[in-house]
């Protein structure tokens, strides 16, 4: 059985399409990210699972319970919201009571969980302040403990880092997985940056237009991207076109429109008309100052501009009409000495070129 | 510097520390004494108060002072009409407040702005939560049907009221019409038409009061309080309307006064036979020419209002958490 089950779930808001036809399944336990672009109906999908929302069509699982028709109220999931929703006039105490007080518990269950849970976000002491006197990290752990301290079966996340600076969001990612792993509460989380998603992630799902793109682990989704939208959505990918002029079993030879053939590994779907998409990520790509003799892939091109990114360097190969992005982190890179202008080798692995649709 | 004073409009005060120490080397060039320095260090240090001069000049002729003359007027001595001489005579204040003709005044008067306030807040505050939840058309055109009738002179409004409340009146009319009634309701020159009155002039008030304060609540609130397991009564109640507690206030307080110190609706649409404060008030000047009277009345009626402002006060400070 599945904590959560979402099946052909459907939003629409006038003639706009939240959410189009998706079916989910998390297990107990997992961290679950919806991750898209800002419209992509991630958020509708999280308040429709939390009852906030109804769908169009489509029905809501939760511990296999059909939940469809519930109020908020009446289902076991309790959000994070993206403003945090602290109640401004009850103190930290009562905020994380309310939750416990609607469930009808006795004042000493009430008075235990509370404190437990405050203490479990780091927070002991703070309970008879009111939220206007906390900062936004100390609100943010408040919000998280007020929806965990009613112990729902699912806990609902949503954005609720959006609003911290980053040295602060990146703490609050290293702790909300650890209370999440915890305490091993089935858990969604809805955001945009996929830097949250990727290092905080069981399993991801992309969403876009409303629509699933894929689903998958951090690793998978960034190594085995299935669509042309992820492997652009999930870190940086150079695209160049081409056709296909030969097609075997693990391998295809592939044509690009500035006139080198490529080789790609593992061909999925190849369009009838053989035109196609090759993504490369920056840092898959070599560079080389003399052509090497090898069986991988190489690109002449003309070197037009480094920029020092810190841990890495970023440059930016002029080829054909194309740019490419390309990183670098070496050691030995970082003490060559390149010129604007000069001549460069590209090498990649057939292994790193993914093949798309064009 | 020792003391320094923070002012609430924006001003950036290191400049003003650079200037003043700028003018204080001008003026230490030529010998000065002490407390002309210091006078000038005071000005320099204050001189954003000069912001403030004509607000509080106006404030000061036109309010404070008639203020302190009635109050002085109140205590003087009447030698009929029209004519009082200086004396310290608190007269008209005993008579008002003990005499049964007077007191039943009082309390009609009160009853009344109190059962205004109640209509127009129980009666605004779910119209007030739905226009503050519309949005786009719908709000806009909520708000012109809130505002419009306010650009119509008060008086054209009331005597609107003498076509719909009269003995030939709309209701009337309608009434005898359809054969409901045999003879017309007596409506207008009652106190019933005097509360119709009343609401007429507050509650566009009241609603732009408490509009401007449900807006401001967020939404995702009564959401969270849903989240956590309220019913949709209960996360109203805990969130919205606790936190919408001090407006209440606000909106109570100005539908009381307003109503309470009225006096065109009263003297038009009441009837003669029930008096309200600032009615007596106007007789007591006008006709009566007691002028030490009508001044203790209008004190008292000033006073009634202030102690209703500062308990309003304590409850918006209160709620205001």
């Amino acid at each position: 059985m599945f904590d959560v089950e979402l099946i052909r779930l459907t939003k629409r808001f006038g003639d706009v399409v939240a959410v189009d036809d998706i079916s989910l399944e998390i297990n107990q336990g997992e961290f679950f990210f919806l991750l898209g672009p800002s419209g992509c109906g991630k958020t509708t999908a999280l308040r429709i699972i939390g009852g906030l929302e109804n769908p169009t069509a489509g029905i809501v699982k939760i511990k296999g319970q059909d939940v469809t028709n519930k109020p908020p109220e009446a289902r076991d999931t309790a959000t994070v919201f993206q403003s945090w929703a602290l109640f401004p006039h009850k103190t930290i105490f009562e905020n994380l009571a309310f939750g416990l007080k609607m469930r009808k518990k006795s004042r000493q269950e009430i008075n235990d969980k509370t404190y437990a849970y405050l203490e479990l976000v780091n927070l002991t002491g703070f309970e008879n302040r009111y939220p206007g006197q906390l900062s936004g990290g100390q609100k943010q752990r408040v919000a998280l403990a007020r929806a965990l301290v009613v112990e729902p079966a699912v806990l609902l996340l949503d954005e609720p880092l959006s609003a911290l600076d980053l040295k602060l969001r990146q703490q609050m990612r290293f702790e909300i997985r650890r209370i999440q792993k915890n305490i091993h509460i089935t858990t969604i989380f809805v955001t945009h940056d996929q830097t949250e998603a990727l290092t905080m992630a069981d399993r991801i799902v992309i969403m876009n237009n409303g629509r699933i793109e894929q689903i998958g682990t951090p690793h998978d989704i960034y190594y085995h991207p299935k669509s042309k939208f992820t492997s652009d959505f999930i870190g940086e990918t150079n695209f160049l076109t081409g056709s296909v002029t030969r097609l075997q079993a693990d391998e295809i030879m592939v044509e690009l429109s500035e006139g080198t053939r490529i080789k790609a590994a593992a061909a999925r779907d190849v369009p009838p008309d053989g035109n196609v998409l090759i993504g490369i990520r920056p840092e898959h790509i070599v560079l080389r100052r003399q052509k090497p003799q090898s069986e991988n892939n190489i690109l002449q091109g003309r070197l037009m501009d480094v920029s020092f990114m810190g841990a890495t360097r970023r440059f930016h190969i002029e080829f054909g009409k194309k740019i490419i992005a390309v990183d670098s982190g070496g050691a030995a890179e970082h003490s060559a000495q390149y010129c604007q202008g000069e001549n460069i080798y590209l090498e990649i692995e057939p292994g790193n070129c993914l093949v798309f649709p064009a | 510097m020792s003391r320094e004073t923070v002012w609430f409009f924006p001003l950036d005060v290191s400049m003003v520390s650079v200037k003043l120490s700028a003018h204080k080397a001008m003026f230490k060039a030529i010998p000065m004494t002490t407390w002309l320095e210091k006078s000038f260090e005071i000005y320099h240090r204050n001189r954003f108060l000069l912001i403030f001069l004509p607000a509080l000049l106006i404030v000061v002729i036109f309010f404070f002072i008639p203020i302190i003359a009635l109050l002085r007027v109140s205590f003087c001595e009447s030698v009929g009409m029209g004519v009082y001489r200086p004396a310290f005579r608190l007269d008209g204040y005993v008579k008002f407040l003990t005499d049964p003709f007077y007191v039943q005044i009082i309390i009609y008067t009160i009853k009344n702005a109190l059962l205004v306030t109640f209509i127009a807040l129980a009666a605004g505050y779910p119209v007030a939560y739905y226009v503050a939840r519309a949005s786009g058309i719908k709000k806009i055109i909520c708000l012109l049907l809130i505002i419009v009738p306010l650009w119509t002179n008060l008086i054209v409004r009331i005597y609107g009221w003498f076509v719909i409340l009269g003995r030939q009146g709309f209701i009337n009319t309608m009434l005898l019409g359809t054969g409901l009634i045999d003879e017309p309701l007596s409506m207008i020159f009652t106190s019933f038409s005097v509360v119709i009155g009343l609401l007429d002039v507050v509650f566009p008030w009241v609603l732009l009061i408490l509009i401007s304060v449900l807006e401001g609540i967020d939404w995702s609130m009564m959401e969270a309080a849903r989240d956590l397991g309220a019913g949709r009564f209960r996360s109203f109640y805990e969130v919205t309307f606790k936190l919408s507690i001090p407006g209440v206030a606000v909106a109570g307080l100005f539908a009381f006064v307003w109503s309470l110190g009225e006096y065109a609706v009263p003297s038009l649409l009441g009837s003669s036979a029930q008096r309200t404060i600032s009615i007596e008030v106007v007789d007591q000047i006008l006709n009566v020419l007691n002028w030490p009277f009508g001044a203790s009345i209008a004190f008292i009626l000033f006073s009634i209002s202030v102690a209703v402002l500062l308990i309003s006060n304590r409850i918006s400070q209160r709620g205001a958490r």
